[in-house]
């Protein structure tokens, strides 16, 4: 077994190629890159505990209008349709396919919203700065990190508008405020995963 | 830039970063992580088997899911069964040309690049071959990033199956493939978790 000379601390490893660096202070905004196989080691931190709390409270706020207020509508000869998001499941799991319905439920509603009121209690956790957090942080963030490859909103949302041309052909079809607040809660989901790395939150544990 | 004086891997100096939490540290004889108490490996464990059993897992799935119907539509009478490929052409006859190309790369495209990389990679890691490795790393990061917008057409099919039925336009139930097709996005999603880049590395 071959002995490095630095502590610890001082030292990254490269999550795709696992080489040592030494780390080096970085200045805003700034990253650093393995010098081996190119990928990602580290970057600064962006303090972003606090923003990403308040992002994470708009979202949730989102997440309940897109599921319940009217989502859009579907005007075939006359005849007009509303539809709310949280009736699709809703259908579905009226139909024989209850695989089908389950899938929905879980892609739709459970894991995003889970994703979304785990990070509420993480973030409002550490921001609120508890004493006796740290073991049920450490539990919380773990299983965020076991949902977030499962957290697939924007996806859905390229599916719904795929879903909306194809239906052009046949119906007049109108979006409402359920859709315009699934848009943004996407948009913000996808700025809050840029800015806050799980790296920051686990020094921000560590700092407890 | 951070500098590597010693090219040393983590795992050549007896140090072991965490899967989980990313946090390095000194191999202990308890094998659990200081930081988050998941458990502590330099490598995967039995990565390339665990990832050629979800991928052949994946590919059997692929079968069905492109030689049965996605959807089964009923309208004024008449029964229509709808492959994957079968709504591409047929989006592309009625010159929906963005969205027919947008389901053909997600459903058809992306998971035979995925089944491809895995299984270049894969056969790399097991003849040792090293090559361009930087490029098999980026290729590596690039599908387990595009793999799962290979949802989308099931989320067209539960939202078409859910707004027609609303609609009254006509009866749209979803067909056999579509569970097929789910489950093979999610088996080659848990090929690439399971996948460990570093093992092509580990051949330099
Ligand atoms: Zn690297
Ligand atoms: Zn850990």
């Amino acid at each position: 077994m071959l002995e490095h000379n630095l502590p610890i601390d001082d030292l990254v490893a490269c999550h795709s190629c696992d080489l040592l660096h030494e780390k080096t202070a970085l200045g805003t905004g700034e990253k650093a890159w393995c010098s081996r196989c190119g990928s990602l080691l580290y970057r600064t931190n962006n303090n972003a505990i606090e923003i990403s709390l308040a992002l994470t409270i708009a979202s949730l706020l989102l997440f309940l209008f897109a599921q319940l207020l009217p989502f859009l509508s579907i005007d075939v000869d006359g005849n007009k349709t509303t539809i709310y998001l949280i009736s699709t499941i809703d259908t579905l799991s009226q139909l024989d396919n209850v695989l089908l319905g389950i899938a929905g439920a879980l892609f739709l509603v459970i894991i995003p919203l889970g994703v979304l009121l785990l990070d509420l209690l993480l973030l409002s956790a550490l921001y609120s700065n508890k004493r006796p957090l740290t073991l049920f942080a450490r539990q919380l963030l773990l299983l965020i990190g076991r949902l977030a490859p499962w957290n697939m909103l924007e996806i859905f949302l390229l599916g719904v508008l795929v879903t909306i041309v194809k239906l052009a052909s046949i119906a007049e079809i109108s979006l409402h405020q359920g859709f315009w607040a699934f848009v943004a809660l996407v948009m913000i989901n996808l700025f809050v995963s840029t800015t806050l790395e799980p790296e920051e939150l686990w020094q921000a544990i560590d700092k407890h | 830039m951070a500098g590597h004086r010693q090219a040393l891997t983590a795992m050549q100096a007896g140090l072991a970063a965490c899967h989980v939490c990313g946090k390095l540290q000194s191999c202990r004889a308890d094998h659990h992580c200081v930081r988050c108490g998941s458990r502590l490996y330099q490598r995967k464990p039995f990565s390339v088997q665990r990832s050629w059993a979800f991928l052949i897992t994946a590919l059997i799935l692929y079968v069905p899911a492109n030689l049965y119907p996605i959807m089964n539509t009923t309208s004024l009478g008449v029964k229509d069964e709808n492959t994957i490929i079968g709504g591409v052409i047929l989006l592309w006859s009625m010159k929906s040309y963005p969205v027919a190309v947008i389901i053909f790369t997600a459903s058809i495209v992306i998971p035979l690049l995925k089944f491809l990389v895995i299984s270049l990679l894969l056969f790399s890691i097991w003849k040792g071959h090293s090559g361009k490795l930087n490029q098999q790393t980026r290729l590596f990061r690039i599908i387990e990033y595009i793999g799962p917008w290979s949802m989308i057409d099931v989320f067209v099919v539960i939202l078409l199956v859910a707004l027609i039925q609303f609609g009254g336009i006509a009866t749209v139930l979803p067909g056999s493939a579509a569970m097929a097709f789910a489950g093979m996005v999610i088996t080659t999603m848990l090929s690439a978790i399971s996948f460990d880049t570093r093992l092509l590395w580990d051949n330099e």
